[in-house]
Order: structure tokens, then sequence, then C-alpha cells
């Protein structure tokens, strides 16, 4: 919460290097002014005058938040490590993590801003929000010091499984997320490590497979508009060469592009296949969708990161479609957890079908 | 549409043109007329724009007299929706362009032209949710040049009319009465003193003005104080009020013998947190220290209809 009156100077910064002309004129139209200028300069020279009230700045600063990050999940999968034992997983999770709210996140300075639990249906989950003090010395005032913020959700996966969808803004909350899981299940001789979807599980042809059958999958409200970029790797060490990269992932990506026009798929297609027989897989891709009945569109990263090539679902960019143009607006953060979930789920569906096959496929060698 | 629409519209516009003139605004030339349509002629099929009233102000921040077409609508709650929202923008931003290069705007004002006011009055009721909702969901394209459009919903009206209301009431006990234009460094203008108010102000949570006032001393003679007058139309809560002293300090008004904060809302509500903020500011020495600034809070009326505004706000310079 900002509690202090930012200096026009500092205002006028945030204004210019933190938010969008659209966030800007959008904020100036909850106030009934339209500024219509289509020059950034001219619309924050207008916009930074105003004596905005402690709602309005504070509406900036999470417009800021909207802007600078839009939503970006990773997701923590946790089972039990005797699953015949007559334990409520969901429950003993609930316990484990109440214990550590009520005692050791004050002393590691974390505070759980909500935490409850609450029926959707018939699925129960566990909804909470995180927050910490971040510090960036240095920065204008309104800058210096922020109160980082990231949520969770954790539903039953399985009987003995449990999902938590980390909700993150800033690359530092992973770290603290995972240690807040972590110290909460220490105690536990219930639960195994917490788990993530990674790629390293994966042969170099299965990885391709996963994506394949992404772009391929039948999404309720979505549908792809276009793959707009993908990173490839090797599975051996990365590229020296940029260049070769950078024309290789154009191939590439053409190849894919073509593939899904004709509908023939990613493992058939010659540059695809021949990319793979040379040990390239994707690590990312970045999609459009278009929704099936709303004029709205997303941009989002399906990407596997760090070392350990870790699954981690982003939303790039949201747009509303008016007469026909496409404009960059902030989704609300409730309706983008939504698509993260489903995103998740969904890749966590076609992974576990690749692995189900591969055991089924290696039982068929063994029987022949 | 009412046969007596045209009336309706023409009655509210000079309603409109009053309550401007009362914050200080100065009407050039009468109210509607039209001006010549040259730009979208082939659009417009040669019809020319109304004007319904033109004014103008001196704007401190761009040091410079400033042209505002006003364009006023007074219709019922439920036709005031995002599409005539929008049309009526399309009208004004035309309407805008064309005065550009009007020779009778060109006889009534030398000033830059891009700001316009639309008084949009809803006749029957007004729900604000259901106004601010129809008003976000209104898509205008950028211009190529520089240009702002300031909606004002009954909410808006209504609260200036009390602001003027109160501007009155303080007016008959004070020795001058002048709006605040702090000095804004990233402009490089210094504080400036003014008798009326621009649409920045007018559009911003926080109006300031300062008022010298007789007082009596110790001796039994007077002394004239200067006090600063806080307009907040911020809801108030503890860390509102923080903020708004805030912003008090950084403006470097410490040297007001007396703030007065005005606040747009119901006492009951809140007064134990007015109570609690004023407590705990009065404990801060600030000033001079022998005679250190005290600070006070007080309300502004809030009107629930024109019916309620007192007679010579709105019927002020009604022809």
């Amino acid at each position: 919460m900002i509690t202090n009156y930012p200096e026009k100077a500092s205002l006028k910064e945030v204004l210019t290097t933190s938010l969008s002309l659209t966030a800007i004129k959008s904020i100036c139209k909850n106030n009934g002014v339209f500024l219509l200028s289509a020059d950034k300069d001219t619309v924050i020279r207008d916009a930074h005058l105003f004596y905005w009230g402690f709602t309005d700045i504070n509406r900036i600063s999470t417009y800021m938040d909207d802007e600078k990050n839009y939503k970006k999940s990773f997701r923590l999968k946790l089972s039990l490590d005797s699953p015949d034992t007559d334990v409520n997983t969901f429950t003993e999770f609930y316990t484990k993590l109440s214990t550590y709210r009520n005692s050791m996140a004050a002393l590691e300075d974390i505070k759980f801003e909500s935490f409850n639990m609450v029926s959707d249906g018939d699925e129960q989950i566990l909804i909470g929000e995180i927050s910490y003090t971040k510090r960036k010395p240095g920065r204008v005032e309104l800058l210096a010091e922020t109160t980082q913020r990231f949520s969770f959700q954790a539903h039953k996966s399985t009987d003995t499984g449990i999902n938590i969808d980390f909700i993150f803004n800033d690359r530092g909350d992973i770290a603290i997320a995972k240690k807040i899981v972590n110290t909460a299940l220490a105690t536990s001789e219930d639960f195994g490590k917490p788990t993530q979807i990674s790629l390293k599980g994966l042969t170099i042809r299965e990885r391709v497979e996963l994506f394949d059958r992404f772009f391929g999958y039948s999404f309720q409200d979505w549908r792809i508009d276009s793959i707009q970029n993908i990173k490839i790797s090797d599975s051996e060490e990365a590229l020296d060469d940029g260049e070769d990269q950078e024309a290789l992932e154009e191939s590439i990506l053409n190849g894919i592009k073509s593939a899904l026009l004709s509908g023939s798929g990613l493992r058939s297609n010659p540059i695809v296949v021949q990319a793979v027989d040379r040990g390239y897989f994707f690590p990312k891709a970045t999609i459009m969708f278009e929704h099936k009945r709303e004029a709205t569109k997303i941009l989002v990263d399906i990407t596997f990161n760090t070392d350990d090539l870790l699954l981690e679902v982003v939303i790039v960019a949201t747009y509303e479609i008016e007469d026909g143009r496409t404009y960059k607006h902030p989704m609300p953060v409730d309706e983008q957890k939504v698509i993260l979930r489903e995103f998740h789920d969904i890749i966590q569906e076609i992974y576990n079908q690749i692995q189900e096959e591969r055991t089924t496929e290696s039982l068929d060698d063994s029987r022949v | 549409m009412p046969e007596n629409q045209n009336a309706i519209g023409e009655h509210w516009t000079k309603e409109s043109v009053s309550i401007l003139k009362q914050l200080g605004w100065e009407q050039k030339g009468s109210c509607n007329f039209d001006i010549e349509c040259t730009i979208h002629i082939k659009e417009r099929k040669g019809q020319n724009h109304g004007v319904d009233s033109f004014f103008e102000y001196y704007d401190p921040y761009y040091q410079c007299n400033q042209g505002i077409l006003v364009e006023s609508k007074n219709w019922q709650f439920k036709s005031i929706t995002t599409a005539n929202i929008k049309k009526w923008i399309k009208q004004i931003t035309d309407c805008l362009e064309c005065l550009q290069v009007s020779p009778i705007i060109q006889d009534l004002s030398k000033a830059p032209i891009q700001n316009a006011l639309l008084m949009c009055w809803a006749n029957d009721e007004y729900i604000h949710d259901e106004f601010m909702e129809n008003l976000n969901k209104v898509g205008v394209a950028s211009k190529k040049y520089p240009c702002n459009i300031f909606v004002a919903s009954n909410y808006q009206i209504l609260r200036w009319c009390s602001l003027i209301n109160t501007i009155n009431n303080i007016k008959k006990d004070a020795k001058s009465f002048n709006f605040i234009y702090p000095n804004v460094p990233t402009l490089g203008t210094s504080l400036i003193l003014a008798d009326h108010l621009t649409l920045t102000h007018l559009y911003s949570k926080y109006i300031f003005a300062e008022v010298k006032q007789e007082v009596e001393n110790y001796s039994g003679g007077t002394d004239i104080i200067n006090k600063l007058v806080v307009f907040c139309y911020e809801p108030a809560s503890s860390a509102s009020l923080d903020f708004l002293y805030d912003l008090i300090k950084r403006l470097n008004f410490q040297s007001y013998q007396v703030y007065e904060v005005y606040l747009y809302e119901n006492e009951t509500n809140i007064r134990q947190i007015v109570a609690d903020f004023k407590s705990r500011i009065n404990k801060q020495i600030k000033g001079d220290l022998k005679k250190p600034s005290t600070i006070d809070v007080k309300y502004l009326d809030i009107f629930d209809g024109l019916k309620n505004v007192p007679d010579g706000i709105i019927r002020f310079g009604e022809v």
C-alpha cells in the first residue's frame, strides 16, 4: 500500500516507465477524463498534473503490477509417501500449513494476508495470499520498497495427491513459495518431497510430443490463433552460434505453423522431424489464444525454465478486441488465475498420458 | 424523444453555464451558436456544428489562456448509454477539430482549444455505478492532436454545486478567497493564486484554497490570519487522511496558521476516524512555535438532486 503522497516527479517517472499509454488513459477514464492524444508525453504531462487521491495512487500501483507483471504460475505436486495410509491428504496439508502460518511465518517475515478453505461445487480449495517486503534501493520513492504479494490455490488432484498452483509476479516469489512449503512439511512423515512437471523426465521425442498434443488440444474456451514464437535448445549443450539458433528457430516455427495449418501434427513435419533427429527440442512456446465466444485474446508462454526444465505458465499479455482492432488490456487477476490453472491441468494431463503410454509400450515390448 | 426536449436542453445549457461561471470561467459569446464544418463536410452533409457554450480561463500550469468547448446534455438516465456517450464524444471531437479554424471562434478567443467538457445530466434518476460502468465501456480512438474530453455526470455536477455553496459561505467571513495552484517542479511553474478552478483541479481529489480572515486577538484588536482550505473528495479513512496530511507537508503548506479540511462525506459515519486524525495531527507542533498551526475538519453539503441545491447556484445568470 502506498501511504505517502508521491512527488510529481516521481509520479511522472512511474507513468513514463511503468505504465502503458492504454493503462494511463484507462485510469483517467475511470475519473471521467478521456485523454485522447496519441502522444504518450502529452498524455503523461496532462495525467500527472491531477491531484490524485489515496485510492487512485494505490490503483496506479496495482496497474503497475498488472502491466509489468501479468500473472505467471508454477505448480507444486504433493503426494503421500505411503498411498495406503489412512491420512486425509488435504486435511494433513492444511494442518501443516496452518501450523507454519501461526508459528514460523512471522519469524521469517512472511505474512499470510489471507488463508481460507473454500468450496467450489464438490471441490475443496485452500486459497491464500502471502506478502513479504522487497527492497530496491536507489529507485524512485514510489518504487523503492515494494510489498511483494503472491497467491496460491491448493486442490486435490487424486485421493493421495495435491496440486498447489502459485501465482507469482516476481521470480523471487518462487524461492519464497518453495521455502514455505518445504518448511511447513519438514516435520511430516506422510508427504514426499514436492515435485514439478519437468521436461527432464521425457525423451526428446516425448518433449516434442507434449507440445504437439497441446497445440492439437480441444480447449473448452480457447482456440489457438497463432504460435508467435518458440525457443529451441539441444539436449547436450546450448547452441554456440546465435545466428544459427535464430535461423533454426525461425525454420522450426515455420514448420510448426505449416503443421498446424495442415492439421498434420508436428511429428510428421519434416523440419521438426529433422530438428528432433539432431537432438533439438523446444522448451518454450509463445501462443496467442482467441476466446471462442468473447472478444478477448491472450498471449501465453508455456515454458520449461531453469536447468531443470520446470514448467511455468505465463500470461504475457491480454487484449480486448474492439471495432475489429486489438487493444492491450490487463485482464482481472481472478480470470488470469482460472486460465493458468486450466493450462496447468491440460499439460499435466498430457504429461501423464505420455508417461502412461511409455509404461504400456515398455510392458508390450517386454511381452514380445 | 419528448416534444419539449429542445426546451429542456436549452434550459440545461443555461444552468450549466451558470455553474461554470461560478467556478470562475469566462463565457465567450452566447449560448447555442453554430460554427461552419470545414473538415467533416461529406460525413455531415454540409451541416454546421452546434456549440452549446464556449469558455476561456487562464491555466496556471500551461501559463496561457485555454478555450473550452462545453456540450450540455439533459437526458433520461436509461438513455445515457455507452453508445450515446460515444456518439456525443464523437460530436465533440469533430466540433473541436473545426473550432481550431473557425473565424467565429477566432473572433471570440485567441486561446488554444484542446479541452471540452460534456455536462451530462440525467433528469429522472441517477445510479453512479451504472453510469461509470457505461462510461468505462466507451472506447474512443486516439487523436493526432492534443485533445481531452472531461465528462461530468450528476455526481460531478452536484459535487461542484456543493463546492460553490461552501465557498460562498466561507467568503461571507473572509477578507479574501483564492484557489491555490501549487508549484509544479516538472513544469517549472511557481505557486499561483487564482479566483477560478481549471478542469485539472475540478477533476482532482484535492482542491486547495487560501483564505485571509480577520480574527480577534488577545489585546481586543484584530489580526488577519491565513488559512489553508483543502476540499477533499477522497473517502475518509485513517490512511487516506494521513495521506492528505502528507500531501500538505510535501507542498510546503505548513506555514498556514490554520488548515481546514472539508470532507465530502456524511459526518456520522466517520466521526471517530476524524477525531483520531485531528488529535494525532494537532499533537505535532508545526509552523510558528509561538502560534503552532492547527487542523480542523469540516464537511461539504451533499446534494442528492438539483432541487436541493440552494437558489443562486444553478439559476445564476439564467436568461
